[in-house]
This record gives C-alpha cells, structure tokens and sequence, in this order.
C-alpha cells in the first residue's frame, strides 16, 4: 500500500516538473482571468484551506502573469477560509459564506445605473 | 399560476422550469415580498443540483432573500430533474443566460443581477463574463473556482496531500 502510494507520488512529480504535453487543451483559465478583468463591479472570492481545488487555483495564479493581474482587481475581495472544505460543509462556515455573501456583494453593490438594463440577454462574442 | 410553497417570513417560493436548449430546467425562485433592484443567480456546477451540498443552496436563497434579494437556484442540464446532457463548462454555458432570463422576466422588480458559484460553477461564471460582458451583472461570489490541469493537480497533491499521507502513522 505504501510502496503504490510512494510510486504514484513519483509519477506525480514527473508530472509537476514538467507537465503534460500531449493534452494542452483549450487555456480556460486566461479566459477566465480575462472575465475577472474586464468585470468593474465587485467581486468576492471565497477561497477554503482544506481544498485541493482551491489550493490548485492559487498554485495557478502564482505561475500565470494574467492572473497575478486579474488578482489586483480594484473591487475583488479575497477572504480565506482557514479550516473549510471544498462545500464549506460545516453550518459555521456556511454561516460565514452566507454572511459575507451579504456584506461583500450584495451590500456593497452601487445601486443600478439607469441606461445600462438590457432586457435581453446579450450574443455571445 | 406555478406551484408555490409557504415560503419563510417576507418571501415565498416558486417553482419555475426554464426554457434552454437542453429542454426546461426545474428551479426554484425564492421572491421577498418587496425584492431588491438586486437579484441573485445561484449557478449550480458540477455534480450538484438545485439545493446545492448540504442543502447549502436552500438556506442561501432564503437568507439571501429575507434581505430582501429575489434568489434564483436550478438545476443545470443533465443534473438534477433537468433532462438533457451536463454541459461542458469550459465551452458551454447557455443555462446562465437562461436562468438570467427567467429570473429578470419572473421579478420585474429586479434591474441587475448578482452571479453566485462554487467550484466550476465560479469558472463557468467568470467564463460567461468574459464571453459576453453583460452589463446587467451587478457582482460576482466565487468559491473555490476549478482551475484543474494534470501539471497543477500533481503539484497541488504533492505539496497538500502526500506530504500528509507519508506523514501519517498508517502509511
């Protein structure tokens, strides 16, 4: 059990060095970064300790210049928290989700600039 | 007149079925009494559905909407009571425009939007953002946004999870 564990983890640092270059993709994560930046209103991220998910995000930010960018986003307020999982799945951490959903989106929301309300939803570019 | 359930004090709730490609996407809109110019549009990712984990959505919708935000929550294609296939985050997101459609149309009140979402849920967001740059947008809440490629996801297990694993007494 230990000896599988210990050769996955040799597969995993082959891998961490120097990537895998036979599936690049599409770069979905500059797209996003692009989303971020071109977004003026504010913004909460909410980002939790005990989360590979969340822990991949910073990992990607730190290597990528445009997120490095999109993360000095002039109305973006991150908030980690330490000791939630991926679903904030204890009541407390969703208490404070819950919470700063209220005080960081929805308060601090300027009220709507009459001119700017579409009806329809707008054509993908 | 759609389905109603008692609701909590100051708002009721609704279930609404969406058009969208996929077919109708089942939802359900908690409306406040007196909603805010400020809706909510709970996008619901991954393998979740409606109530989100825990039942996390539910409580969302309705705290958000006893502070008087009209709060739309759905389940995407595919997941859920929704038919259809799940949807690709990365190219395909029409049920946000969708849902954003439904919720402006069954709240006349509401003049702008705020998007909530956890996991690929806040990539899909961002993604929606970046693709059409709606201006009826108000703000965005984004938890834990997946941002996965096999190269990120080796380092991240390496730093995070085996260094706990050969830690461990079990090991």
């Amino acid at each position: 059990m230990g000896w599988e564990a210990l050769l996955t983890l040799a597969a995993k640092v082959r891998l961490a060095l120097h990537g895998n270059t036979q599936a690049p993709g599409p770069q979905y994560p500059q797209r996003m970064a692009l989303g971020l930046l071109g977004f003026a209103r504010p913004v909460l991220l909410l980002l939790s300790g005990k989360d590979l998910v969340a822990h991949e995000f910073m990992q990607h930010c730190h290597s990528d210049p445009i997120w490095q960018q999109a993360l000095q986003h002039p109305a973006l307020h991150t908030v980690q928290l330490a000791d939630a999982d991926h679903t904030f799945s204890y009541s407390a951490q969703w208490q404070q989700v819950l919470e700063l959903t209220l005080q960081h989106v929805l308060n601090h929301t300027p009220e709507h600039v009459p001119g700017t309300f579409v009806p329809n939803p707008p054509r993908r570019t | 007149m759609p389905p109603q359930a008692p609701g909590g004090a100051g708002y009721r709730e609704e279930a609404l079925r969406i058009a969208c490609a996929a077919g109708l996407l089942q939802a359900v809109l908690a409306r406040p009494a007196q909603p805010s110019p400020t809706g909510v549009l709970i996008v619901v990712g991954g393998p979740q559905y409606r109530a989100g984990s825990h039942r996390q959505y539910v409580l969302l919708a309705r705290a958000l909407a006893r502070a008087g935000h009209a709060v739309l929550r759905y389940d995407c294609p595919g997941r859920g009571d929704s038919p259809g296939a799940p949807p690709d985050f990365e190219k395909d997101f029409e049920d946000i425009p969708a849902a954003l459609a439904a919720l402006l149309h069954a709240v006349p009140a509401l003049r702008q939007v705020a998007l909530w979402g956890l996991c690929d849920a806040a990539s899909a967001i961002l993604l929606y953002c970046q693709a059409t740059r709606d201006p009826r947008i108000a703000a965005l809440a984004l938890a834990n946004p997946w941002m996965r490629s096999a190269q990120s996801l080796a380092q991240v297990q390496q730093r995070h999870y085996y260094f706990q694993r050969l830690q461990a007494p079990g090991f």
